[in-house]
């Protein structure tokens, strides 16, 4: 004799219940990625904005110098009478830009202008603003953009008396060659004794900028010599 | 044999509750489908942006970087094009916005395309190109490096519910040097 048994139960509350949230929690995973997708991507624009405004700040300085060795050329001299000299006005310290493309009176010659700032007490200085032109720049009271900019330079010293005293110019190249220099927020001799030179100077531009109150920064860092 | 058979079925209540259970789950499904949809073609719309916006400022960048730029008078700017002296092999480049397509249009020797991507827009380019007086003529009138300042709203199209916009600005400083 054979027993059939059907089974005619179906399924309990409890049962269903765990099926919806078996789903849900698919659904909710699959959900956090699109999202943190979308995030990705919103953090991407804004560092590419951020990036290209540092860059700015590179560029500016790269300017000045460019437009130092043209005033060279035609044998300027500068307020002290001397010759000048490649990193005129490029001394060490914390810098916003001044001018740089706001140019409303004609007789702008269009060089760009660093101003000091004292950081990080004025670190507010170094905030962007959006202006009637929809430029990004430091002149405030019109629109925050959310952007602040800070430019430091410091001088980038190297040992020209390192071996047996001598010092031609192919030894420092060669030993700053070997990475051996060293930074400094001053006057290198002051900094790091007679022996340091300044071979040149090192540029290093921030860009601070929240996305979701989180902060995000992005660094860009030239070194910047006497030779083209 | 004995076979123990079932001839309950289904009432109308227990129906309409798995109707109504399957239809708040199908809502629920559906409606995280369409959200992930829309949140992928704004995603997609941003990348679209980035794309477009990271290769026109390295095309300019490039260009400006390698050739020298025309200068323009100061109440010229903000301009909407930049224009370069011929180079060594006598080629004419210049780079200007096109306001009725919203293209910006890279020439050179008569030959012109855009180089912004068909489902990209440029609602704003400005130029800002300094100095205004020529460092590299014969008697230099100038001691300022070339640069150029580029401002650009870049948006989707077509101009949806999704279209995004993307603004940049940079500097780029020439590393022409004659003198």
């Amino acid at each position: 004799m054979k027993k059939v048994l059907i089974n005619n139960q179906g399924q309990g509350l409890i049962e269903l219940i765990i099926a919806i949230a078996v789903i849900v929690v698919g659904l909710f995973a699959v959900w956090t990625l699109f999202m943190s997708n979308f995030n990705g991507e919103q953090e991407a624009k804004a560092r590419v904005i951020g990036a290209n405004l540092s860059r700015e700040g590179i560029e500016a300085v790269k300017n000045i110098r460019d437009s130092n060795w043209l005033h060279r050329d035609e044998n300027q001299l500068d307020e002290l009478n001397n010759l000048w000299a490649w990193d005129h006005s490029l001394v060490p310290g914390y810098y916003t830009i001044d001018e740089l493309f706001s140019s409303p009176n004609p007789d702008y010659d269009g060089l760009v202008k660093l101003k000091t700032i004292a950081f990080p007490a004025e670190a507010d200085k170094s905030k962007l603003y959006i202006n009637d032109l929809g430029f990004f720049v430091h002149e405030s009271g019109s629109r925050f953009s959310g952007y602040s900019r800070l430019i430091t330079i410091k001088n980038i010293c190297c040992n020209s008396n390192k071996d047996d005293g001598e010092t031609d110019e192919n030894k420092i190249r060669q030993q700053c060659a070997d990475q051996d220099f060293k930074l400094a927020d001053g006057g290198c001799d002051s900094a790091f004794g007679a022996d340091y030179t300044k071979i040149g100077i090192s540029v290093i531009c921030q860009v601070d900028w929240k996305v979701n109150e989180k902060p995000r920064k992005i660094v860009i860092e030239d070194q910047l010599f006497n030779w083209r | 044999m004995i076979i123990i058979n079932n001839k309950k079925g289904f009432t109308l209540i227990e129906m309409l509750m798995a109707v109504a259970i399957f239809a708040v789950a199908s809502v629920i499904i559906m409606s995280t489908f369409v959200n992930a949809i829309n949140l992928e073609q704004q995603t997609a719309n941003y990348q679209k942006l980035q794309n477009d916006g990271r290769y026109i400022v390295e095309k300019i960048a490039k260009e400006v970087r390698g050739r020298e730029i025309i200068p323009i008078y100061p109440g010229q700017n903000p301009t909407s094009s930049i224009n370069f002296f011929p180079d060594e092999y006598d080629s004419i480049v210049s780079i200007y916005y096109d306001p009725n397509t919203k293209n910006l249009i890279y020439s050179q020797d008569g030959f012109a395309d855009s180089l912004n991507s068909p489902n990209v827009e440029i609602e704003e380019l400005k130029f800002f190109i300094l100095p205004s007086k020529d460092p590299f003529s014969n008697v230099p009138i100038s001691n300022v490096q070339p640069r150029a300042t580029i401002y650009m709203k870049l948006k989707n199209k077509p101009a949806g519910k999704y279209a995004k916009e993307l603004i940049i600005q940079t500097t780029i400083s020439s590393k022409f040097y004659k003198r």
